[in-house]
């Protein structure tokens, strides 16, 4: 694939232990009439070629605003990043001219949106939303750039992608939608693709086409992928590693399986205990008591804290770092080793 | 496509019979005798004004002589004569075209004006600009056509000659072909222009807020190019119907402008002849103002398919 157009000076090359995308330390602040609010308050994850990431969270988590600040498509202002990195193959996207930036965007990141009807242009064929791509892009002309468009949407396998190609948004359904938003997407074979909560807005049976198909795509070109969600059962199958965020934190870092059997931090362990179970069918489900907290006006200590069985008093006064239980994983409480022994709810 | 036009054009029929009834029925209310308005400040002789009555159907019930009316210009196309045996749409020819003329330099006013302020504030949102448009557009909608229209015709008919020697806008009349039609077509268009400039403005900034615009961008597109082909398609579709059905408005606005710029179209004759109490004028001239309100509603709401795809029409 040609890639001069996009030039990422001067660390083309990936230095050796540099992660094909790296968010350091990442903060976003939205400055409003009411206050600030601290969105996302100093997020660090890396996804590799071929590794898929899953960021877990409630809404308000800050994971779609950390998504969109490595897309670069958040409102600035009221959006500000007052401190952080996002390293894509080495270069800081953040220190990057607009110019710069867009060629980027869509090109070698890419990402895929929540509700596929919304976020596609009512007024044009899908054709010509795929195809506009290669046309913007590549400079292709547009009988050729429409070619390019039925074989992606093939390839995402949408039935009579020929006939289809020049119908709208409307005509088609949630699921083929959410397929046409992934071939416009991976139209320009990105690196990295993003997907904020790509089936939330499906039925189950779909979904599980949709998750599927993400993952064969994957597999067929070693993209990095970042897979957003608030569903823990959705990405069971796809992730290598999940990070949890609450509160614009990242609570726990781990492999997938790790924190299936052995959450380390006790919000994990309350959104795997509030999953319904056909084996306790009957009984009560379990919920995390309390609200998501206020972003305007953070609790003091650890975010967590108002809504946590495991509290000390310490919690209430000193915020936790993300502690190392061991390699990659990492949990942000005091108390992570209580959690790790303690039984399960229920 | 072809059905949903024929079914609008049968529906048109009733509204027409309707509104020209309606019509019919306020100028036989009217107060006053027209065979006594045609003698001026003589008194008629009786029975001269006996055989006009005749003449005229004037003593048949109301309906009966809606009915002489309203069969004639159906099925003969005759708008019927004025007390001066002088066709009707005769009259209204000649008429109708300044009248047309005027409306529609108008329209490309608004059109232009309206969307290019309207875009231009949106873009410009929360900044000096915005608000100054914006507090432009609440002086035009609050300052009545008759104060624009005079101030206008001062300042840019009178005083700019005076001032400068430059004869660009004529004071009144129609003798300096599309020049003549500038100026009134400004005050016609003024509140109009005002309400465009809002809309689209409006519509722009909502549009821009969509989920597909941050599509667009995530694209890696331009932002010329995310606001010129994706936001502004969307942001047109309402502002096109509006001009649409403004023609209409505009046509049936214009005795004030008319009067003032002394434009001999049909806002002036319908003054003229409601004064002299000529039924079968003003019918003719609000029929034909009633088709056209018709005919522009239908061409927008055709429009509005061919802008939305997601509106399909059986």
């Amino acid at each position: 694939m040609n890639k001069t157009s996009t030039d990422l000076s001067p660390a083309e090359v990936t230095p050796g232990d540099e992660p094909l995308l790296a968010v350091d330390d990442l903060h976003v602040e939205f400055h409003t009439r009411a206050g600030t609010v601290r969105a996302v308050n100093g997020v660090s994850y890396t996804v590799g070629a071929g590794e898929t990431l899953a960021v877990l969270g409630e809404s308000g988590s800050g994971k779609s605003v950390t998504a969109q600040a490595i897309m670069g498509i958040l409102d600035m202002p009221p959006a500000v990043i007052p401190h952080g990195e996002i390293r894509f193959k080495g270069t800081d996207l953040l220190k990057l001219s607009e110019e710069a930036r867009t060629q980027v965007r869509g090109q070698r990141i890419a990402m895929i949106f929540q509700d596929a009807l919304s976020a596609l242009n009512p007024v044009f064929t899908v054709g010509w939303q795929i195809s506009e791509m290669f046309r913007v892009h590549r400079g292709m002309s547009k009988s050729e750039a429409m070619k390019k468009a039925v074989e992606l949407m093939d390839r995402v396998r949408i039935p009579a992608a020929k006939q289809r190609v020049h119908d709208y948004p409307h005509q088609f359904s949630g699921g083929m939608r959410q397929r046409i938003m992934i071939a416009m997407s991976i139209a320009l074979d990105p690196e990295v693709l993003i997907a904020d909560e790509p089936t939330t807005a499906l039925d189950v049976t779909v979904q599980a086409q949709i998750m599927e198909l993400l993952a064969e795509l994957q597999r067929e070109s070693q993209m990095g992928l970042i897979l957003i969600t608030h569903d823990l059962g959705v990405v069971a199958d796809v992730a290598d590693k999940i990070a949890v965020m609450y509160a614009g934190r990242i609570v726990e870092n781990a492999p997938v399986y790790d924190i299936y059997k052995t959450p380390a931090h006790p919000y994990t362990k309350g959104l795997l205990d509030s999953i319904p179970r056909v084996d306790l069918k009957g009984q009560d489900l379990y919920a995390i008591k309390g609200l998501p907290p206020n972003l305007l006006d953070l609790p003091k200590g650890c975010s967590f804290h108002p809504r946590c069985p495991y509290r000390q008093d310490n919690c209430e006064s000193t915020a936790p770092q993300l502690y190392e239980i061991s390699g990659i994983r990492g949990s942000a409480c005091h108390y992570w080793r209580e959690v790790l022994d303690g039984e399960r709810q229920q | 496509m072809g059905r949903y036009v024929i079914r609008r054009l049968i529906q048109a029929i009733p509204v027409l019979l309707g509104a020209t009834l309606l019509i019919f029925c306020i100028v036989f209310a009217l107060p006053g005798d027209p065979i006594a308005a045609l003698f001026g400040d003589k008194r008629p002789d009786p029975a001269v004004a006996e055989v006009l009555r005749e003449q005229y159907h004037l003593n048949d019930p109301l309906l009966l002589q809606y009915w002489y009316y309203i069969s004639g210009v159906l099925f003969r196309g005759d708008f019927g004569v004025n007390f001066a045996d002088v066709p009707v749409s005769q009259i209204m020819v000649g008429k109708f075209q300044i009248t047309l003329n005027l409306a529609l330099t108008a329209l490309v006013m608004e059109a232009f004006i309206g969307v290019g302020l309207g875009l231009w504030a949106a873009l410009r949102r929360g900044k000096a600009t915005d608000t100054m448009i914006l507090a432009s557009t609440l002086l035009l909608i609050s300052v009545p056509t008759l104060v624009t229209g005079f101030v206008l015709q001062l300042l840019l008919g009178v005083k700019l000659k005076e001032w400068t020697g430059l004869d660009i806008f004529p004071v009144a009349g129609t003798f300096a072909g599309w020049r003549s039609y500038v100026l009134p077509g400004f005050v016609l268009a003024g509140t109009s222009i005002a309400y465009l400039t809002r809309l689209t403005r409006t519509s722009l900034v909502e549009t821009l807020r969509a989920d597909y615009i941050r599509t667009a961008t995530a694209k890696g597109l331009s932002r010329r190019r995310v606001i010129g082909r994706h936001g502004l398609r969307n942001a047109l579709i309402p502002l096109v119907t509006y001009l649409g059905a403004d023609l209409g408005n505009l046509m049936g606005g214009a005795v004030i402008t008319e009067t003032i710029f002394n434009l001999q179209g049909i806002g002036n004759q319908l003054f003229t002849s409601v004064y002299l109490r000529e039924q079968p004028v003003v019918v003719g001239i609000v029929t034909v103002l009633v088709l056209i309100y018709i005919l522009a509603n239908l061409v927008v709401d055709l429009l509005y398919a061919v802008l939305d795809p997601r509106i399909r029409y059986e």
